[in-house]
């Protein structure tokens, strides 16, 4: 826990249910919620983030985005106004760009924040780009959002043909200057062309927030041959919070454990993590899924949509309660809460 | 080229002791060229490595200029730093003074940014921090016309710096980018001057006193930069020097005049080579709200090559000047200012 940041009352109450061994091993662990919805709808540092922070998690990896599709323009000057707000309160958070930054933030007390694209539109169709948001601090990038664009086919289209060569030059830059690659919210095709770039690069794929498609058929989730081939690259998946991949209408922790089991017990501990995808406005993201059927088709077996709820922060603590409660040993537990991150970002990042 | 043909062209068999010694000081000296023009339209690769032969250790190239936006600006960042990247052999992007002497003392060619407007900010006072971060090391408030922080040298009115052009310089001083007068009204670099709290550049402006373009700058403004422990760069353009042949001797009367004014640690280069004049003077001709009328008939003039550093070091030392100040001028002034404010 962070000086700056003290524990929720939400947070307290998990913790008292919680079994003493994991709320210790909890509190002394790296605990790392790899996707954070960050564009101007969801920012909030006064209260998303000490609600996070204040649920013991250390680092957060941040959307920066507003919305896929998102010009060139738009995303820089989206990603120059977070570094401006992040440098404004400097005392309790900073962005970290190498697996060295991350564990100094939290030697040093402050909440470690790393930079993401959800949708490589931003690029403006140049190669050229990737590098400057590279040097922007953006560490983490996935190509294309559900439907379709320059770079790929998303998960939700009507095809999967893969990446385009632009893709393939795009995911090639990224592996070349440092930024982590990643296959959420793409097609089967896409991730598995992404998985053998990674491969031929020697660097991991990650897949930062989705679910077992094995576990529920919903085509945000990812088949264990995806799976597979992520953690063929020493890449790790981030379980996802949202009700609607689980599929439970109150995102509980119990649904979110059903997934974790299914990946853990098809790759090993050590490639699980967990991305929450946590949005503090529910209904506003529901009427942009209705108003976006193209980016949103139905669901499966017939099934209707509702709002479900997303799970928050304080969950990871109940996620770890659970894993210690399964006799899962101290170091697959903190590898799924952070570590694992922290691996393989230092592969990704270099330094 | 017509420049060429200074006093001291060609160090051959025949030539003098001071050739000989300015040719080696240029080589020894750092050297620094601050104002390259590289937007999409002025960027050719051959440009660099002739820059470098002439003994050129450090360019800050002009990645964009007027009549641009962010998405533009951004872009070209981008393309430029791909092809630096692509030649990691020769080529160095420098953020920090430190990075400028390790290119050199590697014989690479060291690159630093700038922007000459302040257009492609769009408003947005955190995209300096952004635009420092992709290596833009000095920008330059307004481009001949006015624009939201002030009025440019060219325009019919000089009010002065804008409410929104103080927040913008307060912001290059925090984030260590340096503040650039060049191009800029006399008002809104006075003011610009008196709010700056770091050293404060013309990158490369030539003296009024000694001819009187709009594009030159007075000597009041040469002294209060001075006094800002700022530096100013001479600039190579013809029309500027009230000499269409842009010859070197040209260059130094701008450059001894500033010399005597202000003393040489606050006089530099910054030569604003142009390769394909035709397309510059062209551009020139279609905006004339940026370029009105000079003193002179414009006579579409040539601009400086990067061999007459060599001249001009050639010069300084005939006029007498200390081996230390032409060290100075080549380019340890520049090297002094962004010591103390690159961060």
């Amino acid at each position: 826990m962070m000086d700056s940041y003290p524990a929720t009352e939400a947070y307290d109450r998990v913790r008292q249910r919680a079994d003493a061994r994991a709320v210790a091993l909890f509190e002394s662990s790296l605990v790392w919620d790899m996707t954070l919805p960050w564009g101007a709808p969801w920012a909030n540092y006064d209260t998303v983030i000490p609600r996070f922070a204040g649920a013991g998690i250390g680092a957060i990896t941040l959307t920066v985005q507003n919305l896929p599709g998102a010009d060139l323009r738009t995303a820089v000057t989206y990603v120059a106004k977070v570094r401006a707000d992040v440098a404004k309160r400097a005392d309790r958070m900073r962005i970290c760009t190498s697996a060295t930054d991350i564990r100094r933030a939290r030697a040093d007390g402050v909440l470690a924040l790393v930079l993401q694209h959800q949708d490589g539109t931003p690029l403006g169709s140049m190669p050229e780009m990737v590098e400057v948001y590279h040097a922007l601090g953006v560490r983490c990038m996935l190509p294309v959002y559900n439907g379709k664009n320059m770079l790929g086919d998303g998960c939700a289209e009507r095809t999967d043909e893969g990446l385009t060569r632009l893709g393939q030059q795009v995911v090639r830059e990224m592996l070349r200057v440092g930024i982590i690659v990643d296959a959420t919210h793409v097609g089967v095709r896409s991730s598995l062309d992404m998985a053998e770039l990674c491969a031929a690069a020697g660097k991991p794929l990650l897949i930062t927030h989705s679910n077992m498609h094995a576990v529920y058929p919903h085509y945000r989730n990812v088949t264990d041959e995806q799976v597979r081939a992520a953690v063929a690259t020493g890449g790790v998946v981030g379980i996802n919070g949202l009700g609607e991949f689980l599929p439970d209408t109150a995102a509980s922790t119990a649904a979110m454990f059903r997934h974790l089991d299914h990946l853990v017990t098809l790759a090993g501990p050590e490639h699980a993590g967990f991305g929450l995808d946590f949005l503090d406005d529910a209904p506003r993201f529901w009427a942009s899924v209705r108003a976006e059927a193209f980016r949103w088709p139905p669901l499966p077996f017939g099934k209707e949509r509702v709002d479900t709820a997303f799970a928050g922060p304080e969950q990871a603590l109940e996620l770890c309660d659970m894993m210690v409660r399964h006799g899962w040993p101290d170091d697959a537990v903190c590898g799924v809460l952070g570590e694992n991150f922290l691996r393989v970002a230092e592969r990704s990042w270099g330094g | 080229m017509s420049g060429l043909a200074g006093p001291t062209a060609g160090v051959g068999p025949g030539a003098s002791a001071t050739d000989k010694t300015a040719r080696a000081l240029t080589q020894d000296a750092l050297v620094w060229d601050n104002t390259l023009p590289w937007g999409p339209t002025y960027a050719d690769a051959d440009t660099w490595l002739r820059f470098h032969r002439a003994g050129v250790d450090l360019i800050s190239l002009t990645v964009m200029g007027p009549e641009a936006l962010l998405d533009g600006t951004v872009r070209q960042i981008a393309r430029v730093r791909a092809a630096i990247q692509a030649q990691p052999d020769r080529f160095a992007l420098c953020g920090t003074a430190d990075d400028v002497l390790a290119a050199k003392a590697a014989g690479k060619l060291g690159l630093v940014f700038n922007l000459q407007e302040t257009d492609m900010l769009e408003g947005r006072l955190e995209m300096v921090q952004a635009y420092y971060d992709l290596g833009v090391r000095h920008m330059l408030l307004a481009y001949n016309a006015r624009n939201h922080v002030g009025d440019g040298c060219a325009e019919r009115s000089d009010g002065g710096l804008s409410r929104w052009g103080l927040e913008v310089v307060a912001e290059m001083n925090r984030v260590g980018m340096l503040v650039d007068g060049t191009h800029t009204g006399y008002r809104t670099t006075m003011d610009a001057m008196e709010a700056c709290t770091a050293p404060f550049i013309f990158s490369h402006c030539n003296a009024y006193a000694v001819h009187p373009h709009y594009r030159n700058i007075r000597d009041d403004q040469i002294t209060a930069c001075a006094r800002s422990g700022g530096v100013v760069g001479l600039n190579g353009l013809g029309e500027f020097l009230g000499d269409d042949a842009a010859g070197s001797a040209s260059i130094f009367r701008h450059l001894d005049h500033m010399v005597q004014l202000v003393g040489a640690e606050h006089v530099g280069l910054g030569l604003d080579y142009v390769r394909d004049t035709g397309r510059f003077w062209n551009w020139v001709r279609d905006n004339a709200h940026m370029w009105p009328a000079g003193p002179d008939d414009r006579a579409g003039s040539a601009f400086a090559q990067p061999e007459q550093v060599e001249e001009l070091a050639g010069l300084m030392l005939r006029a007498g000047y200390a081996e230390q100040a032409v060290r100075g001028i080549l380019g340890g002034n520049w090297l002094r200012v962004a010591r103390q404010v690159w961060r």
